[in-house]
């Protein structure tokens, strides 16, 4: 009976590396205890945003060392702790398990399960607050981050490790820009989270399932801080989106994280503050909401290829209240990050979705990371869009128009068609361009305006069935060359006949 | 104003008077701190602890617990290690609980060394967990 005898040997010699020592803590005592906010007595060694345990098992932070008390955020409920209970130190700062076997989990901002499955046992942690990697390991962006919406990825670029800000009132479609980048990052190696920060719950577990209907969830992670969670954890979630991200991207892999959204971190830190009696500034926020925010999205970066050539790009959402951007925490934000798309509820409810305004938003990087091909297709339409904006409500006022003006109203009425996407609907590179292509060729011209969309879903099938090598050639080469061009137009001239046949 | 715990306001009295001030003027200056800091309501909690501190004079004051009662030469001999152990004279206070099923704890300050049986068989727990 050899193997029980092994198995016997295997038992001892675990056993026999388990020593029994006392253990040396570091205690103190709690003297209040309310609102997710504890004051503790002794801990006189204990660190700034280390992790301490309550006697009943509970978690906290220390965030405030005062002259001889600390307090501490809860991580939790902070029912049962009660006056005079004890508190020990870690020796920990606060940290998040990191592993490969972390993609495709729903976890809560301390790494522990919230789909139910097993706990990530993972020997690697990476600290929740990090300083944003240096000047020196940095190199500009060069690589595009597909969102496949045509608005978007024509007008508004996204490169690999910028910070675009999506900002917009409530139901404005946010959310689902959000979305829609993750799905198309599907076959295109770059690792996904999504920090839900004070979302509903039922949202979270929308987009969860949605995530894992359409296969997306195999390179995504969902951080989740509900609005029901205590706001030391909505405070903590970002960053510890971001710790995620970051173990991803110093093994050179591509990262996208979205942060959705900032204004409830906003809300949750200055309830944390206030209830730990920080003095309350504009808004009632602390002095130090800027910084929240900065230390944050700084943590975004493209690194050199000596440094792995990772690239964490992130994605914060700021939801304003009735279009006002100037408030405080959208100004922070907007001038934090690399650029913003801006959602209009008016453009919304006209029914230009996604409701992009064309000339509010912006990216200040992205353009560099463009591929050739969509640069070449899409570099006049942003002109061309405001100026056809800017006719159009002149044109209003009277009916006898020149020619030119004319054709210039009609082509912006069919690029504003064109540039309409349905959500979870997102579009190849290369189906961009050709329907960009087709569209400042002037193929759709003749086409009655509420047929653009019908003009197109038919353009695109009949490229794919017919001509997948012509699209398989400008994905490969990203550009659209004069040869190209011309197969293009023949392609689209061929696809006519057919269409009106 | 800012406010400070009962502890905090029997040491600093303690040490006032120490070093030769007079009871009442130390007292008088302390009841109006509390007054301006609104902190009069601790004023039964301080003259408890000061009747303690007093007690305890130079002595440092350790906190033990124990699984279960041990003889007195035991007792002399845990006194006598924790005392060499930390140098200075110590007024001990020993206190019996018997859910830590067995072994000892000993506070002083902020440090605490937790040799009890049950500590060890959390500890054993958490490595067969995480083995």
């Amino acid at each position: 009976m050899n193997a029980p005898q092994s198995l016997t040997e295997q038992l001892r010699r675990d056993l026999e590396q388990f020593s029994a020592q006392p253990t040396k803590k570091h205690v103190g005592t709690v003297l209040e205890s309310g609102d997710g906010i504890v004051r503790a007595s002794g801990l006189s060694q204990v660190k700034s945003y280390e992790m301490v345990t309550f006697q009943n098992g509970e978690s906290g932070v220390v965030l405030n060392l005062e002259e001889d008390t600390v307090g501490i955020m809860v991580l939790g409920s902070s029912d049962a702790i009660t006056e005079g209970m004890q508190v020990e130190s870690t020796g920990r700062i606060l940290d998040i398990p990191v592993d490969e076997a972390i993609l495709g989990r729903v976890v809560n901002p301390l790494g522990e399960p919230l789909d139910g499955k097993e706990a990530i046992a993972s020997k690697t942690r990476y600290p929740i607050e990090k300083i944003a990697p240096r000047v020196i390991t940095r190199e500009s962006v060069n690589t595009p981050l597909q969102t496949g919406i045509k608005a978007i990825d024509a007008l508004i670029p996204i490169g690999r490790g910028q910070r675009e800000l999506i900002i917009g009132d409530r139901q404005t479609g946010k959310t689902a820009i959000a979305i829609d980048t993750i799905l198309n990052q599907k076959n295109e190696d770059v690792i996904c989270i999504y920090v839900a920060i004070g979302q509903k719950a039922s949202k979270v577990a929308r987009i969860v399932k949605l995530f894992e209907e359409r296969g997306a969830m195999e390179y995504t992670i969902v951080v989740s801080a509900t609005a029901s969670d205590a706001s030391p954890l909505l405070y903590l979630a970002p960053y510890a989106g971001c710790a995620l991200g970051e173990y991803f991207m110093d093994k050179g892999k591509d990262v996208l994280v979205i942060y959705d959204d900032l204004s409830k971190h906003a809300w949750a830190y200055r309830q944390v503050a206030l209830l730990l009696r920080r003095p309350p500034s504009r808004e009632a926020y602390p002095g130090d909401i800027f910084y929240l925010h900065s230390r944050l999205l700084e943590r975004a970066a493209k690194l050199s290829k000596e440094n792995g050539g990772g690239s964490l790009t992130a994605l914060p959402i700021i939801e304003t209240q009735q279009g006002d951007v100037s408030a405080y925490i959208p100004t922070n934000v907007i001038s934090i990050t690399d650029g913003q798309i801006y959602l209009e509820s008016d453009l919304f409810y006209q029914g230009i979705r996604p409701a992009l305004n064309v000339g509010l938003s912006v990216s200040r990087v992205g353009s560099a990371a463009q591929v050739k091909g969509m640069k070449k297709v899409a570099g006049k339409l942003r002109l061309d869009l405001a100026q056809y904006r800017e006719l159009a409500a002149f044109a209003q006022f009277g009916s006898d128009l020149d020619e030119a003006t004319r054709k210039q109203i009609e082509r912006g009425k069919r690029t504003e068609e064109v540039l309409k996407q349905g959500q979870y609907v997102p579009m190849a590179v290369e189906q961009q361009i050709a329907i960009l292509f087709a569209l400042t060729q002037g193929y759709l011209d003749d086409v009655a305006v509420e047929e653009v969309g019908a003009w197109e879903a038919k353009l695109h099938e009949f490229l794919a069935n017919q001509k997948a090598e012509l699209l398989a050639t400008i994905k490969e080469k990203s550009e659209v060359t004069d040869e190209i061009g011309s197969q293009l137009d023949l392609a689209i001239k061929e696809f006519e006949q057919t269409y009106h046949a | 104003m800012a406010h400070y715990r009962t502890q905090a306001y029997v040491e600093a009295a303690y040490a006032l008077i120490q070093e030769g001030k007079k009871a009442s003027d130390v007292s008088q200056a302390l009841l109006r701190r509390l007054s301006k800091s609104k902190q009069l309501s601790l004023l039964p909690a301080i003259i408890d602890a000061m009747q303690i501190r007093e007690s305890l004079g130079t002595k440092i004051p350790v906190a033990i617990t124990i699984g279960r009662d041990f003889s007195k030469a035991g007792a002399a001999r845990v006194e006598a290690t924790v005392a060499q152990a930390i140098g200075r004279e110590t007024s001990i206070e020993t206190t019996t609980d018997s859910s830590l099923l067995g072994g000892i704890i000993i506070q002083q300050g902020d440090d605490v060394i937790d040799a009890s049986v049950k500590a060890l068989a959390a500890s054993l727990k958490n490595y067969l967990a995480h083995m």
